[in-house]
């Protein structure tokens, strides 16, 4: 192709003869005094230039025929061609051959504004046809985009914003249509449309650094009406939005979406659609996606209901609904809300149906895993939320583990849900205490419910449970502080046989339902007087000598009644030898055990 | 009987001012303004018009040196003449 350059004739020849009298005015400039020897070469070097370079090209491109839109070689429908096109079509200059390549590199403010007005009429299929023009536009882009005149010069010219980035998205979702085989040149072909995407936004983004926050869509998105969600979501996310921003415009986007996207491609086209678009921009900023969750909690659809993939909308409301990002009352009218809404959308309800979704009953299960202790029946904090409808807490919670794999999902999160609910407990007194147990009963019960499918999740399940006495018994017995542990294992509280005690219980009828409540009740007990002890022990508030607590027998007809007459016993002799404030505390913590069993099963059920 | 050395000093410095105005005033230094892209755009148009702004600053710092080598041929100019009219009197005094 030929290389071009464009002149306007008469002050093309205006310059000619300007060259020529500088020439002849620096022929006679010189003044031979040793000191101005510099100035004399400086003088020369400046006429050889003008006389042996400029002068001689000047000739050249005047005394050629000017070349035309059609001459061989002139391509003026490239857009790496667009200045010669402006100005040959719009001004009336002149082209010639440029025998010097144009430097990339180099956006001057002409070619700036030329390439805004060509890309206003591009012919974007063949633009998306020619991987060098893809790659040469990208480059222009990202070059003005770092200059705000070149930016300014460009966005002078710019304006169909809606006609371009439609047609790149169009491309981009038949580039990534889920099931075709991605080959590697559809990979490479979509990184150079979302190339062009970013530096166009950037373009739009140095313009939008003087704005205030912006929450509207039409404010940061030009011709935002008429572009389809899915370009204005491209564009979006690429805009640099605060996430306060990012959230609530990629939630009107996703609103409207969802209000007529019958009629979006990307909606009944398998793949990445609008919201996946969003959903992966959003899940890389904590805050933005604490901002989407509260959005999303007037509309849930707009997460559940809207992306291809449904592991990046679980991403966002996981991230969202986290401790770290969102305080505990706000986490509470999401996490209800969102609860509330799978358990009534009618596409969770029918799972015989071929288009039921999965993976869903999972995502509940993290979705409470750092939340779980508001769930406990002695805990309030989410009560005003919950009573807002007649479901219950416990019934919201049923609603989530009544899945096998739900619980199982629960139980391997221990480590998160543990975290949870060291979070959730901001100060030490009886009534965390008393709720902690709730909880406990109320765990144990699931366990024991739901009746964990093997030995591996069993042990999972246990060590969770010990986790948890861990905790009661280091919120009981250590002083307020960081420390939430005391190193509780079976092995150590010398309890491993009370494992089986649990789960062998008979769960079939009332009677024997009413015997496995008292089994629990024991062993909890049992446990927590055990780690309550081992903790006093090694603060040294007791004797290593003084012996251990009772442990509950399950081989006993009535081992809760045992447990309780033995260690009633146990204390009496710790009061006698002078531990009156560590046998109240024990006292305490083991009552809570036995008289919040009731209550933390009932929630369970 | 040769010319002092400060009147030297003051003739050469004078020359290097006059030289340098000169060069100030030249209408090659006028070029660039019809170089640019309202007459022609393009690779050699950007080349040609960088290749002119190079030489008119080139020229201007010449321009500078000129006068701050006129500067210090002036000062010596001056240290020269109070020498001689040092000498001048110590030759009277005898």
């Amino acid at each position: 192709m030929t290389h071009l350059l464009a002149y306007h004739p008469e002050r093309l020849a205006t310059l000619r003869n300007a060259v020529v009298n500088a020439i002849i005015e620096l022929r006679g400039t010189t003044c031979g005094l040793y000191e101005a020897l510099p100035s004399d070469a400086a003088v020369r070097r400046m006429r050889k230039d003008l006389e042996v370079l400029l002068l001689p090209t000047i000739d050249r491109i005047l005394s050629s025929a000017p070349l035309h839109r059609n001459s061989p070689g002139v391509d003026l429908d490239r857009l790496d061609q667009s200045l010669f096109r402006v100005m040959s079509s719009g001004y009336g200059w002149h082209l010639a051959t440029d025998f010097v390549g144009d430097d990339a590199t180099v956006v001057t403010p002409e070619e700036a504004r030329a390439l805004g007005a060509m890309l206003n009429d591009a012919d974007v299929d063949e633009l998306l046809n020619d991987p060098e023009q893809m790659a040469w536009l990208a480059q222009q882009l990202e070059i003005i985009s770092r200059d705000p005149a070149l930016t300014a010069a460009f966005l002078a010219n710019f304006h169909d914003w809606a006609r371009f980035c439609n047609a790149l998205g169009y491309a981009r979702v038949d580039l990534t249509v889920r099931g075709d085989d991605a080959g590697a040149e559809a990979i490479a072909a979509v990184a150079r449309i979302d190339r062009v995407v970013t530096a166009l936004a950037a373009t739009r983004a140095v313009q939008l650094t003087d704005l205030d926050q912006c929450t509207d869509p039409a404010a940061l998105i030009p011709q935002f009406d008429e572009m389809t969600p899915y370009a204005a979501a491209l564009v979006a996310r690429e805009l640099s939005l605060e996430p306060q921003e990012l959230a609530a415009v990629s939630a009107l986007i996703l609103t409207r979406w969802q209000a007529d996207n019958t009629y979006e491609y990307d909606s009944w086209t398998p793949g990445p659609n609008a919201a996946d678009l969003l959903f992966e921009a959003i899940a890389a900023s904590p805050e933005a996606a604490a901002a989407f969750v509260l959005y999303a909690a007037d509309h849930p659809a707009i997460l559940f209901q809207s992306a291809d993939d449904p592991a990046l909308a679980y991403q966002v409301a996981l991230i969202g609904t986290a401790p770290d990002n969102l305080p505990t009352e706000l986490a509470g009218e999401v996490v209800i809300t969102f609860l509330r809404w799978f358990e009534t959308s009618e596409r969770y309800l029918n799972p015989v149906d071929p288009t039921y979704p999965t993976g869903w009953e999972l995502f509940l299960a993290d979705l409470i895993t750092p939340w779980t202790l508001q769930f406990s029946p002695l805990n309030s904090e989410w009560d005003d939320i919950v009573d807002q409808n007649d479901t219950t807490k416990a019934e919201l919670l049923a609603f989530v583990v009544r899945n096998d794999g739900a619980l199982q999902q629960l139980i391997a999160n221990g480590p998160q849900l543990i975290d949870g609910l060291v979070v959730s407990i901001d100060h030490r007194d009886q009534q965390v205490i008393a709720e902690l147990v709730a909880y406990l009963n109320m765990l144990s019960q699931l366990i024991v419910n739901q009746r964990v499918a093997d030995a591996e999740a069993e042990a999972a399940a246990w060590d969770l449970l010990l986790d948890v006495v861990d905790l009661v018994a280091a919120v009981a017995t250590l002083p307020a502080g960081p420390a939430v542990s005391i190193g509780t294992d079976l092995a150590l509280l010398g309890a491993s046989g009370l494992v089986g005690s649990l789960t062998d219980a008979p769960m079939d009828v009332a009677a024997a339902e009413q015997l496995a409540h008292e089994h629990r009740q024991a062993a909890i007990g049992s446990m927590l007087a055990a780690a309550c002890f081992r903790s006093l022990v090694s603060q040294g508030r007791l004797p290593s000598g003084t012996p251990p607590p009772p442990l509950a027998d399950p081989d006993e007809d009535d081992p809760l009644l045992t447990f309780c007459i033995e260690f009633g016993v146990w204390l009496d002799q710790l009061r006698a030898a002078g531990y009156d404030d560590e046998a109240e505390l024990m006292d305490d913590v083991v009552g809570e055990a036995v008289n919040a069993a009731m209550a933390g099963a009932d929630a369970a059920t | 009987m040769s010319a002092p050395l400060s009147d030297l000093y003051r003739e050469q410095a004078r020359t290097l001012r006059r030289f340098a105005r000169r060069i100030e005033q030249l209408d090659a230094l006028l070029l660039h303004r019809l170089t640019g892209p309202d007459t022609w755009v393009g690779p050699t148009p950007q080349w040609a018009d960088g290749l002119v702004r190079g030489h008119r600053t080139t020229l201007l710092d010449e321009v500078d040196r000129l006068r701050r080598v006129a500067s210090a041929l002036e000062r010596k100019a001056a240290d020269a003449e109070a020498a001689e009219r040092a000498t001048n009197a110590l030759t009277g005094a005898r």
